[in-house]
């Protein structure tokens, strides 16, 4: 346990060295800065890896069934995706306020409990179950990722800003395409969790668990991103308008993952 | 032996001086042959652009080449031509080269023609036979750092002109203008260049409206757009992703009644309107509507000043590229084994003049100043004149297979002991060189901490002073 709080707090520690220089490049860009933070990214990086195996071993299963464990994979995936990304083409900014949202979740997986917390029997569903549900919200951050930089360059567009965000962003259109690929990837995989885990309640509980808040939630959620779709394929929205409200769908994918499983009988997470 | 470049370019020489020293394509044979047949020129690479005229050259002294290249230049460009020369020795010759290769010497900042001139140049001499193997390395590194600037930095990637800087707002909303409609709005000579830049962007249709429905037609012809007369410019605004306009109109061409009309009948789709008409074709107040990317004249002047702002800060990344391009040159240089053999005949062949001069100054006590001076130089000349061919051999076949046996007959037939040339080699030719010789982690943590104290100087790289001769 020492040896995982230690790695861990490496792990949040170099995360967040890594993301203020990502900030500092960002205002004002320095190839050596530049360098240096993906260089403390890649080790953040290792050290998760490090972590999650030595958690693997010390459980002797898939360590997804605390809110901890389920945080800190969430980032591991933001950080896997970027780096992958970020040594195909270049990603620059995007590689900033991915980070930036997979820290937050590392951050906040830091101050939650490391032991288990479900009450719940385990079993293979529910590991897919839970699986497929952060690789979703993992494809949701990136939508917000993505949304909020079009934000942010849409503003500059208007406002007639030309500094260096302007230069290193990409184009609205590409971001706006991003967003949509992201959520369009995330949907159904989010279905896929929620009918797993409506199984999995079905043969654990015996019956089909309907009220229980975290269901109606992600329902709801699936629905959220569900309409941002419709919303754009058939009443041609896009734009700023569009973009926004998928920043306002992550929000509720932060509250459904960090308020509603409070209130539920099986998810806290 | 130094590498040795002179020229004149458009900081330090007029136009008038510029034209007489440069060089056409037609005389390059005859310049380059010239040179192959002086002596004291042993490499050359001539460089002419608009901007520049330039000789690179290996000399087998310094001074001597220098006089030399003075002297081609006062041909060329009379005695003014002296007066706007610039000659830079070695290491400062080198990373003069790469400097222009990546456009950091150019008039425009990150220009990326320089690097295709600088590619023939050295393509031309190498094909006569100008080049040995210094400038073929110099100049193939040059040319490889000149690429990392633009592949890498990017420094050539943000537009400098006006027409240039509309395509890059129209590509930071659009990305990709393949599938894009454009609506050249007046056919006036600053919607003939935007639009010319636009179609190379492959844009799927463009629409031309202008008063004068023939000059419409005229524009349309050239770019295989479609006219459209005055009265249909509500349609065109209707369907077009990308608005260009510049009418010599002396009021609002497309005011907010007509833009709101046409951009309710196009939905949500973005549309980018750029007005470089002076006085304004589009009432600022479009700007305002939901969707619309308005651009004017100054907007674009800020995106161009942005733009430069930007190059130049890019231009620090690009010197610290040509320091490592340097620091590779001056380890490959070091590597030569035949650098420190040279080095120690010349020395010989110096000492040896030196002990004749003081023999003669003992025997004639007489001479004159100007007697000393000349004798002085005609004793160095032979000197230099029995050394050039040998040199030059042992330049030949330290790089041909097994060179390393040719180098220990040459070193055994001029008289070189082991210690001459552990001396010579230790006298590193460019110090950097043999600082980089080193590895691994402490080199890396070196070299990351000089990366952040190089950044804390900005530009000013390689301090001035620091640098030896190439060859003694």
């Amino acid at each position: 346990m020492a040896t995982e709080r230690i790695l861990y707090d490496t792990f949040v520690a170099l995360y967040a060295l890594s993301v203020v220089l990502f900030f500092l490049d960002a205002v004002h860009p320095r190839r050596a800065l530049n360098r240096t933070a993906l260089g403390l990214l890649f080790a953040s990086f290792v050290l998760e890896t490090v972590f999650f195996l030595d958690r693997l071993q010390a459980l002797g299963t898939v360590p997804v069934l605390t809110p901890f464990d389920a945080l800190s994979l969430v980032a591991w995936l933001i950080l896997a995706v970027t780096l992958v990304l970020d040594a195909f083409f270049r990603v620059d900014l995007v590689l900033f306020v991915a980070n930036l949202t997979g820290f937050g979740m590392a951050a906040f997986a830091f101050f939650r409990p490391m032991g288990a917390v479900y009450t719940a029997p385990e079993g293979d569903l529910l590991y897919l179950h839970i699986g497929f549900a952060l690789v979703s919200y993992t494809a949701f951050a990136f939508a917000f990722v993505f949304s909020l930089m079009y934000l942010v360059e849409h503003r500059l567009l208007r406002a007639k800003r030309w500094n260096r965000w302007h230069f290193r962003s990409p184009p609205l259109d590409k971001l706006d395409r991003l967003a949509y690929r992201s959520i369009l990837l995330g949907l159904p995989l989010l279905l896929v969790a929620m009918v797993l885990g409506t199984i999995w309640g079905k043969l654990t509980v015996g019956r089909f668990v309907y009220l229980d808040p975290k269901l109606f939630s992600t329902t709801v959620l699936w629905g959220m991103y569900g309409i941002s779709l419709l919303l754009r394929a058939r009443s041609g929205w896009s734009g700023p308008r569009l973009v926004g409200y998928n920043v306002l769908c992550f929000t509720a994918v932060i509250a459904n993952l960090l308020v509603v499983g409070g209130f539920s009988l099986f998810h806290h997470v | 032996m130094h590498i040795v470049v002179a020229g004149l370019n458009h900081k330090t020489a007029p136009v008038e001086v510029r034209e007489r020293v440069s060089v056409p394509e037609g005389e390059l044979a005859e310049t380059l042959a010239a040179m192959r047949r002086t002596r004291t020129v042993l490499e050359s690479v001539v460089l002419s652009t608009c901007n520049r005229t330039e000789v690179y050259a290996v000399v087998s002294s310094s001074r001597a080449g220098e006089d030399y290249l003075r002297t081609w230049f006062a041909r060329r460009g009379g005695a003014e031509a002296s007066e706007h020369l610039y000659i830079r020795e070695d290491r400062e010759a080198a990373r003069h080269l790469m400097r222009v290769a990546c456009g950091l010497d150019s008039l425009v900042l990150g220009e990326t023609q320089i690097l295709g001139q600088v590619r023939d140049a050295y393509l031309a001499a190498a094909d006569a036979g100008n080049t040995g193997a210094l400038l073929n390395q110099l100049f193939r590194r040059a040319i490889q750092v000149g690429k990392r600037a633009q592949a890498e930095a990017g420094i050539g990637q943000n537009p400098v002109s006006v027409s240039y800087a509309a395509v890059q707002l129209v590509r930071k909303v659009f990305g990709d203008l393949a599938g894009k409609r454009v609506l050249v709005v007046g056919a006036g000579k600053m919607s003939r260049l935007t639009a010319q830049h636009l179609f190379a962007q492959g844009i799927a249709a463009m629409e031309v409206c202008n008063r004068t429905l023939a000059r419409a037609q005229e524009l349309a012809r050239e770019f295989g757009a479609s006219p459209l007369p005055w009265e249909a410019l509500e349609d065109g605004l209707a369907r077009a992703d990308v608005v260009i306009s510049s009418t010599g109109a002396q009021g609002f061409v497309i005011d907010t009644a007509l833009a709101g009309r046409a951009l309710a009948r196009r939905g949500r789709r973005p549309v980018v309107m750029v007005d470089i008409a002076v006085p304004r074709d589009i009432d600022p107040a479009v700007g305002a509507l939901g969707q619309v990317y308005l651009y004017d004249i100054d907007d674009l002047e800020g995106v161009v000043a942005a733009n430069l702002a930007e190059r130049e800060r890019l231009a620090r990344d690009v010197e610290r590229m040509i320091a490592d391009a340097l620091r590779e040159y001056g380890r490959w240089l070091a590597e030569q084994e035949v650098v420190p053999l040279i080095a120690a005949v010349r020395e010989k062949g110096e000492a040896i003049q030196a002990s004749v001069m003081e023999s003669l100054a003992r025997k004639l006590p007489d001479l004159s100043e100007r007697e000393r001076e000349l004798l002085h130089k005609h004793t160095m000349s032979i000197v230099n004149q029995l050394l050039r061919d040998p040199v030059k051999n042992m330049k030949e076949l330290a790089i041909a297979q097994g060179g390393g046996a040719h180098l220990e007959v040459f070193a055994q037939v001029f008289g070189i002991s082991d210690d001459d040339l552990r001396r010579h080699r230790d006298a590193s030719l460019w110090p950097e060189a043999s600082d980089a010789a080193g590895g691994g982690l402490p080199e890396l943590v070196r070299h990351w901490g000089e990366a952040l104290r190089r950044e804390g100087r900005g530009r000013d790289i390689d301090p001035p002073g620091t640098l030896q001769p190439a060859f003694r």
